[in-house]
């Protein structure tokens, strides 16, 4: 039995504006996807590359297993300027991609030909895993081709400021559009880990990435191009552009919300009770936070609410690495830093030291990944074999945060969420100023809770409850799910005027390895992925690469 | 052909826009994604209870001469009773909440029938143009 403190109860952890301040750490879906990839040495074949020199064309990058191969069918088109969109509701990208379950054929290459450019209006099949598409990212494209034909290399500084040469808008998987469901892949223990199968499409968009820009700068400049160094190559990621589409996903999996944030409460509930840390941990934990220091300085973000938020992290990073001198006479150091860090920084702060402590501790740590996924369909039935009174009970024990607020004010219902008929993509709506309310979905718990729990009037069977009350199926499903998974409800009112989707978009990508967020509205983001990540002639079992070299 | 993720979103979709209530939708895309797996035509079946409910109070009496086996069944399976020789209105989809299935080859439906796809769109709300300028996504 590993030694752990108690974990931090899920009124602290839950709220929005934590969630929205969580970092990436090492049970991030992309490190623990490089981590399996360099641990069981996956092979990368030389890509099979059909682009002319005007950079059109289609390109097959093919990775090798243990027991399956997996290819990235990557598209390049050309796109007009007028054209380039990051918003779901664009039709034409300068890239498309899919991941194929094995090594294509020419026939699949056809096929994935006249589908895939055409992403949502075209269909892949379950031989595909998953449907993707990104933008250049003009600026800096231009200027990398530029400098690489001119046999320079690009300004660091420059491309720092951005982190990436194209970004992805969507990276579906699961089921859609004809592309593979989860449950027909998530026996395979490659892909038992969520997001895996999205993790690795991006990967490979990188590595296609970096190839076709020096592909580009190859034709332009001829026997003067060089290709990109290597450092500034790997502090290259990928951008992604991401929206509402994602923001309800935390709400309609209460279980594998709760799968991953237990997994990352117990990680710190364990390592908080380290004792007896020698010097070289001290040593390798300083250095750790000295990069996130690092990365938090390079971190720009324009937004009224991220500014602050970025200055108030470099800040307290800073004033967290004065107090590491004082950790070195403490029984449980790292307890002792994060209480601290609890009394004396922002959630921010806060959470990016929960995620720093995370990282001399592989052995802690990283098995709890594996924790990460659940069978939903397992907890789907409702147990309707009890009473209404002990309904009442849990909703007492679990939901007080819900019952505490009126929401009879404007400003509790301001919003309602619904999908849109145009690009049935989930979006938010102001209840009072729009029309569509009576088409909610089934996002508003807080309310539905307390509504359920004021019509609670009379001990009865739940089923009879059920029959007769069926409007409050739903809820009653989640409720029992709260009493065997304590971390599957987002505490905080969704519907409410202030609430900002962002918290619920940083606390997913988080979980997926995501750096750089950059909130260019209360509900859409710019993120970094596989950012000094290794390239796979690269990759090491060394997992230490998440903030890069440089200290500062 | 369409996946089980989207065949149990045009279920639930479907069902919701007949007017049953969202804890009932998921019931019935469980029970449709159950049939299609076991070999059976699951939005036929769903698509006669819809028609059914279509426009009708909920909750739907289980007292009816020919009740709504989607009504029937989740309550007999929250009583964790099975079925027995009840006539009701979507018989496959009542097995698949509280009977039993004979298992066929899965047989998966190239798309969803146009009424189920009709009773889906009703869920969806038509986009302003404020909506589309500050949604993003």
């Amino acid at each position: 039995m590993i030694p752990q403190v108690e974990r931090r109860p899920p009124d602290t952890v839950m709220r929005l504006s934590r969630l929205g301040s969580f970092h990436q750490s090492r049970i991030s879906f992309m490190r623990v996807l490089l981590r399996r990839l360099a641990s069981e040495k996956w092979c990368f074949d030389a890509p099979k590359w059909s682009i002319n020199e005007k950079g059109f064309g289609h390109a097959v990058y093919t990775v090798h297993g243990p027991e399956r191969s997996y290819s990235l069918v990557a598209f390049a088109h050309d796109l007009p300027a007028n054209l380039r969109s990051d918003r779901v509701i664009a039709e034409a990208w300068d890239c498309t991609f899919t991941l194929h379950d094995g090594i294509p054929t020419e026939l699949d290459i056809d096929r994935l030909q006249e589908n895939v450019p055409l992403q949502e209006s075209g269909r892949v099949s379950n031989s595909e895993l998953t449907l993707s598409r990104a933008n250049r990212s003009v600026r800096l494209w231009d200027y990398v081709v530029e400098s690489l034909a001119n046999g320079n290399q690009p300004d660091i500084e420059k491309l720092n400021d951005v982190g990436y040469l194209m970004r992805t808008t969507a990276v579906y998987g699961s089921g859609k559009f004809g592309a593979a469901d989860r449950c027909d892949i998530s026996n395979r223990d490659e892909l038992r880990n969520p997001f895996q199968v999205e993790m690795l499409t991006v990967y490979l968009i990188r590595c296609f990435v970096m190839d076709l820009v020096e592909h580009m700068a190859q034709v332009k400049g001829g026997d003067t191009a060089v290709k990109l160094d290597a450092d500034i190559r790997r502090s290259m990621g990928i951008g992604n552009s991401t929206g509402l589409g994602m923001a309800p996903f935390l709400v309609h999996h209460p279980t594998l919300l709760n799968a991953w944030i237990m997994a990352r409460e117990t990680a710190l509930a364990r390592v908080r009770a380290v004792t007896n840390v020698p010097l070289q941990i001290f040593n390798q934990m300083e250095v750790h936070l000295k990069r996130a220091l690092q990365n938090a300085l390079n971190w720009n973000s324009q937004h009224d609410i991220q500014k602050p938020k970025i200055k108030k992290l470099c800040e307290e990073l800073a004033t967290t690495l004065v107090k590491f001198n004082d950790l070195h006479s403490e029984v449980y150091p790292w307890d002792a830093l994060y209480c601290w860090a609890e009394k004396n920084t922002c959630e921010d702060t806060q959470e990016q030291i929960v995620s720093a402590i995370f990282e001399p501790y592989p052995e802690l740590v990283d098995n709890l990944a594996d924790c990460m996924y659940i069978d939903e369909t397992e907890h789907f039935k409702i147990d309707a074999s009890g009473t209404t009174n002990q309904l009442k009970v849990q909703i007492e024990e679990n939901y007080a945060w819900a019952l505490k607020t009126d929401y009879a004010t404007d400003k509790e219902q301001a919003r309602f969420w619904y999908v849109s008929e145009a690009k049935l993509e989930p979006r938010l709506g102001e209840r009072y100023k729009e029309d569509g309310a009576d088409l909610e979905q089934p996002l508003a718990i807080a309310r539905d809770v307390s509504s359920l729990y004021s019509n609670l009037k009379v001990d009865q069977h739940l089923a009879e409850y059920l029959l007769a009350n069926p409007e409050h199926r739903h809820i009653i499903r989640r409720i029992q799910l709260s009493n065997k998974f304590p971390y599957s409800e987002v505490r905080d009112n969704l519907l409410n005027s202030k609430m900002l989707p962002i918290d619920m978009l940083r606390c997913k990508l988080s979980f997926f390895g995501a750096t750089k967020f950059d909130p260019r509205s209360d509900r859409w983001v710019r993120i970094c992925l596989f950012k000094n990540a290794p390239f796979p002639h690269e990759l090491t079992d060394a997992d230490n690469w998440s903030y890069g070299t440089s200290l500062c | 052909m369409l996946t089980q993720s989207e065949v149990f979103a045009f279920a639930k979709k479907a069902t919701r826009g007949a007017g049953f209530t969202w804890g009932m939708a998921e019931e019935a895309a469980v029970a449709t994604l159950k049939l299609y797996i076991a070999g059976y035509d699951g939005f036929s079946d769903l698509a006669l209870i819809l028609v059914n409910a279509d426009k009708k109070n909920q909750p739907l009496e289980i007292t009816d001469t020919i009740p709504c086996g989607l009504t029937l069944g989740t309550y007999l399976a929250d009583l964790g009773k099975k079925a027995g020789g009840d006539k009701v209105i979507g018989n496959y989809i009542f097995q698949a909440l509280c009977g039993t299935l004979h298992k066929n080859k899965t047989n998966f439906p190239d798309d969803a029938p146009q009424i189920i796809k009709d009773f889906a769109h009703r869920t969806y709300v038509p986009d302003s143009e404020e909506s589309r300028l500050r949604g993003a996504g």
